[in-house]
């Protein structure tokens, strides 16, 4: 699959890194190049340079070709929009979006936009990990 | 009327100021605490501390009475979330955004966030009229700038100078709504003979604009 991640952070390049080993074509987008230098090793993925909320930067990723497309900048309101723009303008066929606030994943049902939100999945499996200490 | 204004910075500030002056009813989220001790002493009382991109924030400030939800952060994602949330959950007929990046006020449009405001594109606009030597101007644009009111002042050099209207294809699309002459109106139909200093009104699909300064001034774009 050709999938586009925008947002190149410790999330967003440890993603891109585990799909282009598990043999996926990979171009991520992020607006601060210094970001680029955690996938320094990787040369098979593309890096572009520029803001996701611009629709010719993801244009120029490769939106009107790529599968899928994940949103996981750090900004929820930015990935909202990124990734309705993925759908709706480019009609990607599989977007999901990351959001921080765990509140705003019923924003993103009633959107109908896919979501993952990692401050809500940490909770959970830090519940799990002191909640089967006996006490 | 009731206007929630999303963004307490220097623009949403001074839209309130101006809203309020104009006797509207207005509220002002603001989601930084030290933004809103800056402007609490002057617009404390319409203040609302929250993030106006979120049901909660909007629904604190009563967003379902609201008429009109002005999202004017300086983030174009924060203020197409907060028109997104204002149409489809609290169903406010009137949402405009205020969007940095030119390209956004399309985006905002196809998205269903309603009408976006780019003052980027405001000021290009009012500099390429500055610098238009055609002599028209927009005086009211409808549809977020689709359709536009024109005036033109007509030169006697222009090819339709001396021409009875009838005889001047105008575009389809658009119309002469009115001839300006020696500071008298007059209601045109095809006898009207159009004459060099004329001030022309016209109602114009906006894609159809460059063909009326054409036909009326036989320039190109």
């Amino acid at each position: 699959m050709f999938i586009i991640i925008v947002g190149c952070g410790r999330l967003g390049s440890s993603l891109a890194r585990s799909l282009s080993v598990a043999g996926h074509r990979v171009t991520v987008v992020d607006w601060t190049p210094a970001s680029f230098e955690r996938l320094e090793d990787i040369a098979e993925i593309e890096k572009v340079l520029g803001t996701g909320i611009d629709i010719d930067v993801l244009r120029g990723a490769g939106a009107e070709e790529c599968d899928a497309l994940a949103a996981v900048t750090d900004h929820d309101n930015a990935n909202i929009m990124i990734a309705q723009t993925a759908e709706q303008i480019f009609h990607i066929e599989h977007v999901v979006a990351r959001v921080n606030e765990p509140r705003t994943e019923d924003l993103l049902r009633r959107f109908g936009i896919a979501s993952v939100c990692p401050t809500q999945l940490a909770a959970n499996a830090l519940f799990d990990v002191l909640n089967s200490r006996p006490a | 009327m009731y206007v929630i204004v999303v963004g307490g910075g220097k623009v949403g500030y001074y839209l309130a100021k101006t809203l309020l002056a104009e006797g509207h009813e207005v509220a002002v989220i603001e989601k930084d605490p030290a933004r809103s001790r800056k402007i609490e002493p002057d617009i404390g009382d319409i203040l609302v501390l929250g993030d106006g991109s979120t049901p909660d924030g909007l629904e604190r400030a009563g967003a379902s009475r609201a008429a009109v939800v002005a999202a004017v952060t300086g983030q174009d994602e924060t203020n197409l979330v907060a028109c997104q949330v204002a149409k489809t959950f609290f169903n406010v007929a009137r949402t405009i955004g205020r969007v940095n990046n030119p390209k956004n006020e399309a985006l905002f449009r196809a998205l269903g966030a309603g009408i976006a405001v780019s003052s980027t594109q405001v000021i290009t606009d009012l500099i390429q009229r500055e610098v238009d030597t055609r002599k028209l101007q927009k005086l009211l644009t409808f549809e977020a700038g689709e359709i536009n009111l024109i005036e033109v002042d007509l030169p006697s050099t222009a090819p339709v100078a001396g021409q009875n209207l009838a005889d001047v294809r105008l575009p389809q699309g658009s119309l002469l709504v009115a001839v300006l002459r020696s500071g008298r109106l007059i209601i045109p139909d095809g006898r009207t003979q159009l004459l060099g200093g004329d001030r022309l009104i016209a109602v114009s699909q906006s894609d159809r604009e460059s063909d009326l300064t054409q036909v009326l001034l036989g320039e190109g774009d």
